[in-house]
């Protein structure tokens, strides 16, 4: 016998909205590759573009070595979903670079780990001036920590793990750049790097 | 269970100095470092005053208004 949900005589419509996987990239290839010589699972067109330092693949991950690279994609879309599994090294402030046209005009999903604790914030760099636009602190849930950006017209959210939920509502600078991509520290890896419409 | 938290619009000064190590924040997230979460945080750096929407625990949201150098410049927004 089935049990009464409540819901009898009622007619559920379920709307359901596709997303457009873009790119993807799970960075398999040879331990040292330049992502600028790695071909995504999945992209639009170009492949990664270094846009300052030098990210390359160890152990089928994105690494930086050194410095604070930045790289980016081209999707063909400026209102995006961008998501990456990241793992931090130091207290850094590193992760998801989304609209980023170069080195120095982007916006920035960042997380950072001291004392225990996680820093997510929203960073707009505007001619390479970083200006916080929200931000959260939380205890560390430690690996895995999955950071999304959501890019909605002037609407910016960023979550962590699919919670902690933060967001700005002005962000009109670099809001029609369609490339996207990740900003690192020496000693991060991220990987699973994707790009879905909307 | 979630922490009870308050939701407060407020002004605050800028701080830090742009870079990234160190970027434009509200003065306020260093003199309050329990915030919870800031969001929509407006205005041009370094000039002038940023306005920001921030969530806060039930002690801090009562430390925040009895603070002369904020409470002038708050608008409660209750609870999220």
């Amino acid at each position: 016998m089935q049990a009464d949900t409540g819901l009898s005589g009622i007619s559920a419509i379920v709307t359901s909205v596709q997303q457009t996987m873009l790119i993807n990239d799970t960075f398999t290839d040879t331990n040292g590759t330049n992502l600028t010589a790695h071909t995504p699972d999945i992209k639009v067109s170009t492949g990664w573009v270094a846009n300052t330092g030098t990210i390359t693949i160890q152990s089928n991950q994105a690494n930086a070595a050194s410095g604070f690279p930045y790289y980016s994609i081209e999707s063909g879309q400026s209102n995006v979903t961008i998501q990456a599994l990241v793992t931090p090294s130091g207290s850094a402030a590193c992760g998801l670079s989304g609209r980023a046209s170069n080195a120095t005009n982007s916006w920035d999903i960042d997380i950072s780990v001291s004392g225990g604790n996680l820093t997510l914030t929203i960073q707009e760099q505007a001619a390479g001036v970083f200006t916080i636009r929200a931000t959260t602190t939380i205890a560390d849930p430690g690996a895995p920590r999955t950071v999304q950006a959501v890019f909605s017209g002037s609407n910016v959210t960023a979550s962590l793990n699919g919670g902690n939920t933060i967001a700005y509502g002005s962000a009109t600078s670099n809001q029609t750049v369609t490339k996207h991509g990740i900003n690192m520290a020496s000693g991060w890896n991220i990987d699973n790097f994707s790009v879905t419409n909307p | 269970m979630s922490t009870l938290y308050q939701r407060l619009r407020l002004s605050s000064p800028w701080a830090g100095n742009g870079t990234k190590a160190t970027p434009y924040h509200p003065k306020f997230l260093d003199d309050y470092p329990a915030t919870l979460a800031a969001h929509n945080i407006t205005g041009t750096p370094p000039v002038g005053s940023c306005q920001l929407d921030a969530d806060l625990d039930q002690a801090t949201y009562n430390a925040v208004m009895a603070d002369p150098n904020y409470n002038t410049s708050t608008q409660p927004l209750g609870v999220p």
